[in-house]
């Protein structure tokens, strides 16, 4: 795994550290990646379908659990720490303890790399000894965060858009808000009347979901995450499965969002959104990030042929 | 003529022989209390049961460290209660597992809910399976938790999906008590077989009964059919 050397970040508000995922064993779906994610950022994340997006996004705030790395959200931990992403922990070791007795590296930074590089921590951290899964523990005690916190301030919004079918759309809205007591009752009502007027959809509160229409459904599911006031959005393509002439409206929604400041990763097929609201694009492609920078550098630009040859097909 | 008569003759007398002679009619009311009785507590039993075994399984599906014995217990439970005769169960409770108990109507009621918990289980997992795991997601990355989700969020949804099943288990099993009679509890069946032994008329009685586990279902059939149709109106909201 890659250089990374005191894990925790800074300015970003959502930091992934060495994240790998399969979830067939042997295949990785991710493949080692790197990646800060800083306030007021809008990031399109793109590439070719199978290629880990929605994985890449659903590790974000843990709907899928890292196999090996970090995420950080607000430097704090949502996952459980990887030991070989803390040297401290590796040191601790009993493999580095071998190792060192060994006596064929000369620094202790050789062995970490050593280690780091052949995969050598045992799977069973019992194997490693306690001092081992002490640093461990500690590493945890003093960076972990209850994944329910976090996620209050990381909003989602799905394919599917997942809205509750037995609840209307104003209980939709105000549902997660009261019954976490972030809000009472009267405040969310009120909150959400004012998001439902932002998107012109307020004669719909008493409506359920199974009377509108997609393009209807996808604003009131962008509206729900909105309602617990996150600090990041994420979209995994939340305009995949809309009818074309319900996609402008939600695009419209999410421009808005944009324009407001707010940080938000967007996994799309939509190159135009991406190309005109997103300020930073990532290109996924075989699990890793295989290019990263402004919109016009990355479609103006493309360095790599995947990337050329992606762009010639969807543009 | 003739034959009308006899036809008449025959119904009067087996009419008179199995409900009125000696009071017989008593015995099937009796009949009919322990019935209902056995079969509404042993679907309650049986739906405690399921319910827990259904979560248990569920935890257990999503993550495979947690609730790992319990998982093991639930699954050996529902194999044997599956895979042997619901008689032999009875059997084995009354005879072996509650010797000492004085109340047969107890240990029938305690054997069919047991019987019927592991096929309930079933139905409860189904429901919970059959709610879109969207739902689960969309509930915890509002920042709910896990138990939040599952009771306000995919239970309710669950719960509308298997209530006629449920009510469905409950007819099967009001037709299952007529063995309870292998206890000596006074069900229908065990009635109807009294007074045939009295008076040696076995057609009137087993007709009779057959008609009024008929009877009992049709009403029961009646109210499922009902709750369906609601729940139905409900999902077109």
């Amino acid at each position: 795994m890659t250089e990374t050397e005191n894990a925790m970040p800074c300015d970003a508000i959502i930091s992934v550290r060495g994240l790998y995922k399969s979830f067939v064993k042997g295949k990785m779906v991710l493949n080692g990646i790197n990646c800060d994610i800083k306030k007021g950022e809008q990031i399109a994340v793109i590439g070719p379908s199978g290629g880990g997006k929605s994985t890449f996004l659903r590790c974000l705030n843990t709907l899928e659990s890292p196999t090996y790395g970090e995420i950080w959200f607000e430097n704090k931990l949502l996952t459980a720490p990887d030991p070989y992403l803390h040297s401290e922990v590796i040191t601790a070791s009993k493999t580095f303890g071998d190792i060192m007795a060994s006596g064929r590296f000369r620094s202790n930074d050789d062995i970490i790399a050593e280690i780091r590089a052949k995969d050598l921590l045992k799977e069973s951290g019992r194997k490693e000894g306690k001092a081992y899964t002490e640093a461990l523990k500690k590493v945890e005690a003093e960076n972990r965060q209850s994944i329910d916190l976090a996620r209050q301030r990381i909003g989602m919004v799905f394919q599917h858009f997942n809205l509750f079918p037995h609840f209307n759309v104003l209980k939709n809205i105000m549902f997660a808000p009261t019954e976490l007591k972030i809000q009472t009752p009267e405040e969310a009502k009120e909150n959400a009347m004012a998001l439902l007027r932002r998107i012109g959809l307020e004669e719909k509160a008493d409506a359920f979901p199974s009377q509108l229409s997609g393009g209807q459904k996808q604003r009131i599911a962008i509206v729900r995450a909105l309602a617990m006031n996150p600090d990041v959005m994420l979209f995994d393509e939340p305009t995949s499965a809309l009818d074309p002439e319900m996609v402008g409206e939600v695009l419209e929604v999410m421009k808005n969002l944009a324009e407001q400041g707010m940080t938000m990763v967007v996994v799309t097929h939509e190159m135009g959104f991406a190309r005109e609201v997103a300020n930073r694009a990532i290109f996924l492609d075989e699990g890793v990030i295989a290019e990263d920078g402004a919109p016009a550098d990355v479609f103006g630009n493309p360095k790599s042929e995947r990337l050329r040859s992606f762009l010639a097909k969807v543009l | 003529m003739n034959i009308i008569n006899g036809i008449s003759r025959f119904f009067v007398n087996g009419f008179k022989t199995t409900f009125i002679d000696e009071n017989r009619y008593e015995l099937f009311l009796k009949g009919i209390g322990n019935t209902i009785l056995t079969a509404l507590f042993a679907t309650l039993v049986g739906i405690a049961i399921g319910a827990l075994i259904a979560v248990i399984k569920t935890i257990h599906k999503q993550n495979g460290r947690k609730l790992r014995i319990l998982n093991a217990i639930a699954e050996a439970y529902t194999t044997i209660i599956r895979g042997t005769p619901v008689v032999v169960q009875l059997l084995i409770m009354y005879n072996i597992i509650f010797r000492w108990s004085t109340h047969p109507v107890l240990v029938g009621i305690a054997a069919f809910g047991i019987n019927s918990g592991a096929y309930v289980s079933e139905i409860i997992r189904a429901g919970i399976n059959a709610v879109d795991i969207g739902q689960t997601e969309a509930g915890r990355s509002l920042g709910l938790s896990g138990s939040t989700t599952m009771s306000k969020i995919v239970i309710p949804q669950a719960v509308k999906n298997v209530l006629p099943a449920i009510g469905n288990e409950f007819i099967s099993l009001l037709k299952e008590t007529s063995i309870i009679g292998y206890l000596g509890v006074l069900d229908i069946t065990k009635a109807a077989e009294r007074i045939i032994s009295r008076t040696a008329n076995v057609y009137f009685p087993y007709i009779s009964i057959a008609l009024m586990y008929l009877a009992m279902v049709l009403v029961m059939n009646y109210f499922v059919k009902k709750l369906e149709r609601r729940l139905a109106k409900s999902d077109r909201n």
